[in-house]
Order: C-alpha cells, then structure tokens, then sequence
C-alpha cells in the first residue's frame, strides 16, 4: 500500500513538470519614477496548447501594499502557431511613495499557475526593481501662507463650441428641407424662373432686317422653352391655362404664329424692318411679363 | 407618390433638425449661464444660487474654490459634497484635488499650531484625496506635489520591502500606525 502511494506521487509529481512554460516579463525603465506614476508591465506565458492559465492565480487588482497599488490587470490569450499557445498579462502599477531622496523600491515577484487537465504548475513572474526621486527639497519650503503647496485647481469654463457646430449644422439643414419644401410648394417659383425672353430680346436687337429666319426662330425657341416642348398655334389655349400671366398677349401671340406661318408658309406683305420690329415689341412685351413687370 | 414622399422626408429632416438647433440653442444658454456663475465666484462675488442641490458640478467646484479662500472650510466641503454623484473623470479629479488641498491647508495651518491629533485626520484625509486624484489622471503634477507634502508632514510607516537599505523589523507593536512628521529639512 505504502508503495502504491510513493508511486502515485511520483506520477503527480512527474505530471506536474511535464506543464512546460517560458515566462518573459517586458518592463520599462528602471529609473525616472516620481510619486504617483504609474509603471506598465508585460508577462508573456509561451505554453504549449491546451494549458490553461488559472487567471484566479493573477494578482487582484487593488492595494498590495502601503505603497504598491495594482490598478488594471488585463490577461489575453492567443495561439502563436507551432502548437503553441501565449498568455500576455498586461499589469499597470501606481506607486505612492513619497522618498526623501533617490530609493530603490521593488514591485513583488509572484507565482502563476498553469493547468493542463488534472495537472498543474507553478511559474514565477520574477520581481523588478526600480527607482523613485522625490519631488520636493528636503528642506521645508515656505511662503507667505505657510508650507509651499501646489494652488487649487481652478474650474474651467464650459465650452460650447460642440453645440454651436451642431446648431449650425441642424440651422443649415433646417434651412435645406425649409427651402425644398417652399420650392415645392412653389413660394419660390418667382426666384426659380428662367429669364428666357431677355436674352431673346437682346439678340433680336443685334439682328439685320433681313434676319428674318433667326428672329422668328428666337421668338420660337422663347416660347418652346417655357412651354417646355415645341409649341404649335393649335396649342396656344394649353399655353395659357399653364401659363395665365401671358393669357394678356393672346391676340399678339395668336398674330405671331399668323405671321410666322405666312412667312415660312405663305406670303407676307410685310417688310423686313416691320416684321423685325413687331418681333422685338412681342419679345420685349413678354419679357416683361417674365420679369413681372407686366 | 414621388413628391409626396419627399415632402414627407423634408418634414421629418425639418422636424428633427428644428429640435436639434433648439436643444443645442437651449445648451449654448445654459452653458452661458453657468460661465456667468464661475466667473461670478473667481471674482469673489458670492452670486445667489436658488437650489445647491440642481447646480452644476463646475458651479459647486467654482463655489468650494470661493468659500476655501474664505476659510470657510465646512460650507466648501458641503458644496463639494454635493457633486458626489457625478462621475465626469475630468471634474472628479478637480474635486479630488481641491477636496485634498481643503484638508491639508488645515492641516498644515493646525501643525503649525502644534494641534497634531486634529492635523493627522485631516492629512490623512488629504492623502486618499490626492491618491484618489492620481488614480483617475496618474500625470497631474500639482496631485503629486500636494501629496508629497501631505506624506511628508504625515510619513508612513510601513515596512518597505527594497532591500538592504531597510532598517530590520521592529518587533514592537507600535501605537500609532503613522506619526506626525514634520521635517524642517537640513540646517
């Protein structure tokens, strides 16, 4: 019985080893610390797969002593290739202690453990030392309130530059969908019209009286771009019921396409200056009409 | 059917936009006042506040500043109270802060009157203000000063663990967990 159990022990102890592991520990620099700084560690585990880490073997974050405080103690797991696996353990330290001159302090060693079915294993996270200045003379410094000590923190004003840009942003959207809707309801229809009898009158004024062809053809191309498609005389009562304000001009409008038609078609007993003439009165008559003038 | 749908989207663009310039227009007001208020208490003024319990933490921190520079150290503290429940990292380091330079500008002013059982609380105090400070912003210079100072006046006597350079333990147990220090430095 006595062997049995020396056997069995043996075996755990064996089992035991056979959880390999390589510890590495990442660390700043040794040196330069003052009073409350905080010191970043790294702990990479290289274990084989299936070894678990006991995260309950991990320091808790919290006080560890007078002057060591733990404060984030994040632990990630990821597997490296080659039937391996890797744990790294990021610490992050606060130190509070106050040294009269330049002192080595050291951030305690400790163990992890290591699980891989029933078997376990110990590691050590090695300790490390480092150094801490003081921040103030050894000499009491005084002023005129007594002991030096750093002033209140003042209060800052608030600042609104986030909510100006977010009104300015909601005013200019305000103004887009305003604007779209008064444009489809048609409020802005007079600042949506196209001058299109202006620049038709301008150029009539520059045409020869024997420009004839060019002045019909402006006036035309006029009246087809309000319509919005050619425009016959046969069309000219669709005209007006869609555009009321020329409804005034529907005896020169109807006489136009008489013309026209005499002219393209027929014989006119007009004269070239006389029908220039009537074409630019027609023109300007509707371009004032355009322009609301009229 | 199309322009019936946009109409319907421009409305609720207009709707929603309309809100969010009148919350952000009611913001830049209310962030004006509160302006108004701390800059009311770094001139010294004391401006009427109708219910300390609905200020802003800014205001209560700006009136603790006031009412610390009139040693009115019980009222600053009350104010300070107040901002318990806010949890903004940038202003409960400001409140940790200036809780910490409340108690140890008592501190210090009973130590110079030899009053040392009512300065070690209030240092004590003091410390886990600083160190609660630190916790949040581990770079604010001034939290590390002031703590030093709290620590010197107040050192601690726990055992360091550094090596030889530490005195052995003492068997002892001593009376007090920390004694008043109050070092004048070299000659």
């Amino acid at each position: 019985m006595r062997a049995w159990v020396i056997l069995l022990l043996c075996c755990l102890t064996a089992c035991s080893d056979s959880v390999t592991s390589q510890v590495r520990l990442l660390t700043p620099r040794p040196f330069g610390y003052v009073l409350g700084d905080t010191l970043r560690h790294q702990v990479l585990i290289t274990t084989d797969n299936g070894v678990k880490l006991d995260k309950n073997s991990l320091p808790k974050p919290g006080q560890l002593n007078r002057w060591l405080q733990l404060n984030a103690l994040n632990a990630h797991e990821e597997s490296i290739g080659g039937g391996h696996t890797r744990y790294r353990i990021d610490l992050t330290y606060q130190v509070f202690y106050a040294p009269l001159e330049v002192k080595m302090l050291t951030i305690p060693a400790f163990n992890v453990v290591l699980q891989q079915g029933q078997h376990h294993a110990e590691q050590a996270v090695p300790a490390w030392s480092f150094t801490l200045s003081p921040l103030r003379e050894l000499a009491v410094r005084k002023d005129e309130t007594g002991e030096y000590m750093r002033p209140d923190a003042l209060v800052p004003l608030l600042s609104s530059d986030a909510a100006w840009t977010n009104a300015l942003i909601a005013f200019f959207m305000m103004l887009l969908s305003g604007g779209y809707l008064m444009s489809s309801y048609g409020y802005l229809a007079r600042f949506n019209q196209k001058r299109v009898f202006k620049p038709a009158y301008q150029r009539l004024l520059r045409l020869t009286d024997k420009q004839l062809d060019e002045g019909f053809a402006l006036v035309h191309g006029a009246l087809n771009q309000i319509y919005g498609q050619p425009l016959f005389q046969a069309q000219l009562a669709e005209f007006f019921y869609q555009h009321a304000e020329y409804q005034k001009l529907k005896t020169d409008l109807a006489e136009f396409f008489d013309l026209s038609n005499r002219y393209f078609f027929g014989t006119s007993t007009l004269t070239g200056h006389e029908v220039v003439t009537r074409l630019q009165q027609l023109c300007l008559q509707c371009a004032r009409i355009e322009q609301g003038e009229a | 059917m199309r322009t019936a749908y946009k109409r319907g989207l421009a409305y609720l663009v207009l709707g929603i936009s309309a809100s969010v310039w009148g919350w952000q227009a009611l913001d830049i007001m209310r962030n004006a006042e509160t302006n108004a208020l701390i800059n009311d208490y770094a001139k010294g003024l004391e401006p009427a506040i109708g219910n300390l319990r609905q200020a802003k933490p800014e205001v209560l921190l700006a009136r603790a500043l006031f009412l610390k520079q009139h040693k009115r150290y019980d009222d600053a503290l009350a104010a300070l109270s107040l901002t318990s429940g806010f949890t903004e990292p940038r202003l409960q380091v400001l409140l940790r802060y200036n809780l910490g330079n409340i108690y140890l500008e008592q501190a210090v002013a009973k130590a110079e009157t030899m009053s040392i059982n009512d300065a070690m609380p209030l240092v004590a105090l003091a410390k886990q203000a600083y160190r609660q400070a630190l916790s949040i912003d581990s770079h604010y210079w001034d939290a590390k000063y002031n703590l030093e100072v709290a620590m010197r006046l107040l050192p601690e006597m726990d055992k360091i663990n550094s090596g030889d350079d530490e005195n052995p333990p003492n068997k002892k147990a001593p009376l007090w967990t920390t004694v008043p220090g109050f070092p004048r430095g070299l000659p």
